[in-house]
């Protein structure tokens, strides 16, 4: 085994806890601030990937897909904001629950209905549809390090956000004590629509970055989506911080689990055991992480008692 | 009052008669999957087994047909719950389609015991293709690990020494691998399964870069083997290791989500559209007219499937009463298969050939599958042997 | 006088036992099924309802109860008071286990980890070739009850009816106790229970040991109705439409899961023979049933008349 291969696997792991934080940025925020839990969220991952492969297909751009299907993702956030999920705020968990249950059953039947149950491919742009030599002997394909750039700029972009603005200081505030934020005479409706906004943004965009590697078709938020609950609990409800952590953790966790544990396994189990086992052990990986971490800081990584 | 009575002493006489009249009418349960990401493969079936009926003017085997189709939504118990309904409420004659084997096994399970008559066009499941083979099932498909057993076969002859095999980690998937080992013999270069949500391979293609193997063989038939075969591609694999798996991942049905990154690949099936007979000419034609595409694999089995119905109704003489009878009518019956002239072997599962299809775009820039070469021919299913009929 | 809300129950029992005297074999096994999810939700609302925890991730011990009566069937026994018990014992052993963990957390974190577990068994259940991966495991036939079959649908919806009940004769009997009170004060207020000397985190575990012990017996019985164990039954959409069966009757209520199931289960049934796309009017029905629809179907049957509320 090689330190090319060792390293091109921390780069699949770095790259998928990047997409994975795109989703859970927005879940933990919209969790920490309006205490709502949405299970809606891979909807806009997946409007998001279905508009831009449309736009792409017509106008053959990259860029305007990507542009297209995050502004859409963007509207129907607020949309579904505005107009449903707002009386939510104030109802328990178990409402929150069962509404956007019923949205996901809705988004996905209305995906099928408009664009039909085939699904819809998507292409990198050109320039990044080759792979590249990183390092002699390890050719890497040259998008997926897009999607990891793309993601840290989010990272760099969203820190600033939160840290140096007005309103990041009130999405903050308001991911600690949204109660305090409201009586301090803060147009709360405001920042509710906001954070909103933000979170079906950086799932949208998830979506569009990974349309060109992956399937394009109905149901692909939930798949990830039980993933990013994994990362948002790990790192802490309410926690961007975390989330960052909890994400690079997860994505690492998974990958390098699917990569060495039937390497590691190999090496004491016969290889029809292997064969049996590995592919269940590797599923589990990310949960046991989430298990052992909550056995030792029930509020996640930097998540805080509430 | 009267009527009553009437109708129990017309019961008693048909009782008297033996049962064996003819039917002045046929029922058809149509089950396979409509909704979830298999949706688009049941929409293909169902329109070709409809294409079939309007060519046989509405009627099997001269009887005027009724289809009624059920939604078994991918999963085992809700099939079961629709075969139930099917034969039941809709008093089907008998039941057609199926998609998912783990979905027909599940309904074999329930209704095969009730006595009822199952002539599918889904995979077959392997203890069906096997010890329990059954003399009311029949279907117009294959078992998974033969086409792969083929590709074993294929590979061998041409060469290749180390194999590296990866598969979606359900059943299927491993008989389909297994079967592959069956033809290929000797060691894998790797073999890795996947779970069946994931959509990202970097970890798997990664690690295929490090074996450097001969060739990929892969099992992944649903939404995630298209994000697998582009990943595959991105990664440029596709260039230097040959990847071969069945055709029913990257045909027609899955052109719109693989785009051009299913150009060159190469598959192993029993059908092509380019079969040059005179029923594949005619439903191919009708159902590009129809549809405006070319039918997938599934949907070629779903038009045999409702030319074996009418068939082996024909040859029993409508007379829907004996199961078992009507099926054996089946397994013997001369239908214009749209894959030719095929037998049925001990097991109720075709004796057919297999072909070598690589996908290349069109002049008029539509994606197709090429008709490449004839990889076997008249080939037996490996679980035939374990089967105990003799006809 | 007999309270309306046991006059609702004996109607509700009564069609239940009526439906087998009327329709073929396919309207009982949709009316077993009925009980079935109604009993598996009936668990899922002891922890709901009575106990205040929201687990998104209930269909692990319909799932945990279905497998053990598949692994049971697969080895050749099939006699229900072995392997009922045991799919209660299994799923009360994997509740304890799992509970203890979740409830390390509450509110959203406690739905999510829920959820999070569910999953983890589901892809056990779909990886492990010895569980049947995602092909799940065949029964070859129905369990028998102290040697007698159940073959029959009639005689198995009977059995299941039976059980129906006293689950909820049960359960509603346990509410009533000092310890069901005290699950519902910790439900209300924590920290007053907790001041008052109750470790609130104690009886919460014990509820949910309850609710899934209660769901995995249903577990258990649905492998029966479709002779069929499969990671389905697991998967995190069965835990959602377990809450959906939950809040359609009513919250707390009880019997409204059967109410619920019956009404989630027909109205699929209907709403899928009219069209394929029925999840996108069952979507917006859930939404406004949830928005609009007050305490459920259990809410709407026993409102007072003249708009006095209880």
């Amino acid at each position: 085994m090689s330190a090319a291969f060792v390293l091109a696997q921390l780069l699949n792991g770095l790259q998928l806890g990047l997409m994975l934080f795109l989703l859970a940025a927005g879940l933990t925020l919209i969790f920490g601030i309006m205490g709502l839990v949405n299970l809606a969220h891979g909807s806009f991952y997946m409007i998001g990937a279905f508009v831009a492969a449309t736009l792409q297909a017509w106008t053959g751009h990259f860029a305007l897909a990507l542009a297209g299907g995050v502004g859409a993702a963007i509207i129907l956030g607020i949309a579904v904001e505005s107009a449903l999920l707002r009386p939510l705020y104030r109802r328990g968990h178990l409402d929150q629950v069962l509404v956007t249950f019923g949205l996901i059953l809705f988004f996905n039947e209305a995906t099928r209905l408009l664009w039909g149950s085939g699904g819809l491919s998507m292409q990198p742009p050109a320039v990044l549809a080759s792979e590249i030599q990183l390092l002699p002997g390890l050719p890497y394909p040259s998008y997926r390090l897009a999607i990891s750039g793309v993601g840290c700029l989010v990272v760099v972009l969203l820190s600033l956000l939160l840290g140096r603005t007005r309103i990041g200081m009130l999405i903050r505030a308001g991911a600690r004590d949204h109660a305090m934020v409201s009586a301090l005479g803060v147009n709360i409706k405001l920042v509710y629509s906001l954070v909103f906004g933000l979170g079906a943004m950086l799932a949208g965009l998830a979506g569009v970055m990974t349309g060109p590697i992956i399937a394009v078709e109905v149901g692909m938020g939930e798949a990830i989506l039980i993933q990013t609950f994994v990362v948002v609990v790990l790192g802490g409800i309410g926690s961007v911080k975390g989330s960052f952590v909890a994400a690079l953790a997860v994505g690492l966790a998974d990958s390098l689990g699917r990569a060495f544990l039937p390497l590691l396994l190999g090496g004491f189990l016969a290889p029809t055991t292997v064969s049996a086992v590995a592919p269940a052990a590797a599923s589990t990986v990310i949960y046991l992480l989430m298990a052992a971490t909550l056995l030792w800081r029930p509020q996640g990584l930097l998540g805080h008692r509430r | 009052m009267r009527a009553t009575r009437l109708v129990v002493a017309y019961a008693t006489l048909m009782l008297l008669a033996g049962g064996a009249q003819a039917a002045d009418h046929i029922t058809i349960g149509y089950s396979t999957t409509l909704t979830g990401p298999l949706a688009v493969e049941g929409e293909q079936m169902v329109n070709a087994f409809s294409l079939a009926l309007e060519h046989l003017d509405n009627k099997l085997g001269g009887l005027p047909a009724t289809l009624v189709i059920a939604d078994d939504q991918a999963k085992p118990q809700v099939g079961v719950q629709n075969a139930h309904r099917l034969l039941e409420r809709d008093k089907a004659d008998l039941l057609a389609g199926m998609l998912l084997s783990n979905v027909t096994e599940a309904i074999l399970n329930a209704v095969l015991p009730e006595g009822a008559a199952v002539i599918a066009s889904g995979g077959v499941p392997a203890p069906y293709a096997g010890k329990d083979c059954s003399r009311n099932f029949i279907s117009t498909f294959w078992n998974t690990d033969t086409p792969y057993e083929q590709i074993g076969l294929y590979l061998k002859r041409q060469g290749i020494k180390r194999p590296y095999v990866i598969g979606l980690n359900v059943q299927p998937g491993r008989d389909a691998l297994n079967g592959f080992k069956l033809g290929m013999g000797g060691e894998m270069a790797g073999e890795t399964y996947t779970r069946v949500d994931q959509s990202e391979f970097a970890s798997e293609l990664t690690d295929i870069r490090r074996v450097a193997p001969d060739a990929v063989v892969w099992f992944n038939p649903g939404g995630t083997g298209i994000a697998f075969l582009k990943q595959y591609v991105q990664a440029g694999l596709i260039n230097s290791v040959p990847l071969y798996g069945m055709t029913i991942q990257t045909d027609e049905s899955k052109f719109p989500a693989l785009g051009d990154a299913a150009i060159g690949v190469k598959s192993v099936g029993n059908w092509s559209p380019e079969l040059d007979n005179d029923s594949n000419r005619h439903f191919v034609a009708a159902y590009r007219a129809k549809y405006g595409r070319l039918p997938t694999t599934l949907g070629a089995m779903a038009y045999d499937n409702a030319l074996l119905i009418d068939a082996a109704v024909r040859a029993v003489g409508g007379d829907l009463s004996d199961k078992a009878k009507l099926v054996a009518a089946a397994r013997r019956a001369d239908f214009a298969s749209v894959r030719g002239k095929i037998r049925f072997n001990n097991n109720n599962v075709p004796i057919q050939n297999f072909y070598l299809n690589v996908v290349e775009k069109g002049p008029d820039g539509v994606l197709r599958n090429k008709l490449a070469a004839t990889v076997a021919s008249e080939v037996s299913d490996p679980h035939a042997k374990d089967c105990p009929l003799t006809w | 006088m007999i309270p309306r809300r046991l006059v609702v129950i004996g109607l509700i029992f009564a069609v239940l036992a009526a439906v087998p005297l009327y329709g073929a074999d396919y309207y009982t096994g949709l009316a077993t099924k009925i009980m079935i999810f109604g009993l598996a939700a009936l668990g899922l609302d002891a922890l709901v309802g009575i106990g205040g925890m929201i687990s998104f991730g209930h269909a692990a011990f319909f799932g945990i109860g279905a497998y053990v009566a598949g692994l049971f069937g697969k080895s050749g026994i099939d006699e229900g008071l072995i392997v009922w018990p045991t799919a209660i014992a299994v799923a009360a052993l994997f509740g304890a286990v799992i509970g203890s963990l979740s409830l390390r957390t509450r509110g959203a974190a406690f739905i999510m980890i829920t959820l999070a577990f569910a999953q983890m068994l589901f892809f056990i259940a779909a990886s492990l070739p010895a569980l049947g991966t995602s092909d799940g495991i065949g029964l070859p036939h129905r369990n028998s009850l102290a040697g007698h079959s159940l073959g029959r649908a009639v005689d198995f919806h009977y059995v299941v009816l039976l059980l129906l009940a006293g689950a909820l004769a049960l359960t509603d009997f346990l509410a009533r106790t000092p310890f069901g009170r005290a699950v519902d004060g910790i439900r209300q207020n924590e920290p007053r229970m907790g001041a008052l000397g109750y470790n609130p985190t104690i009886y919460q575990l014990a509820c949910f040991i309850f609710g899934a012990a209660v769901t995995g017996l249903a577990g258990a019985l649905v492998a029966n109705l479709s002779l069929f164990a499969a990671p389905d039954n697991l998967h995190w959409m069965t835990s959602g439409t377990l809450l959906v069966i939950v809040i359609l009757g009513g919250v707390g209520s009880l019997f409204g899961s059967v109410l619920g199931a019956a009404v989630l289960i027909v109205l699929e049934e209907v709403l899928a023979e009219v069209t394929d796309h029925w999840m996108m009017i069952l979507g917006p029905v859930l939404i406004a049933v949830v928005l609009f629809g007050g305490n459920g179907l259990a809410g709407f049957l026993l409102r007072r008349p003249h708009g006095r509320t209880s």
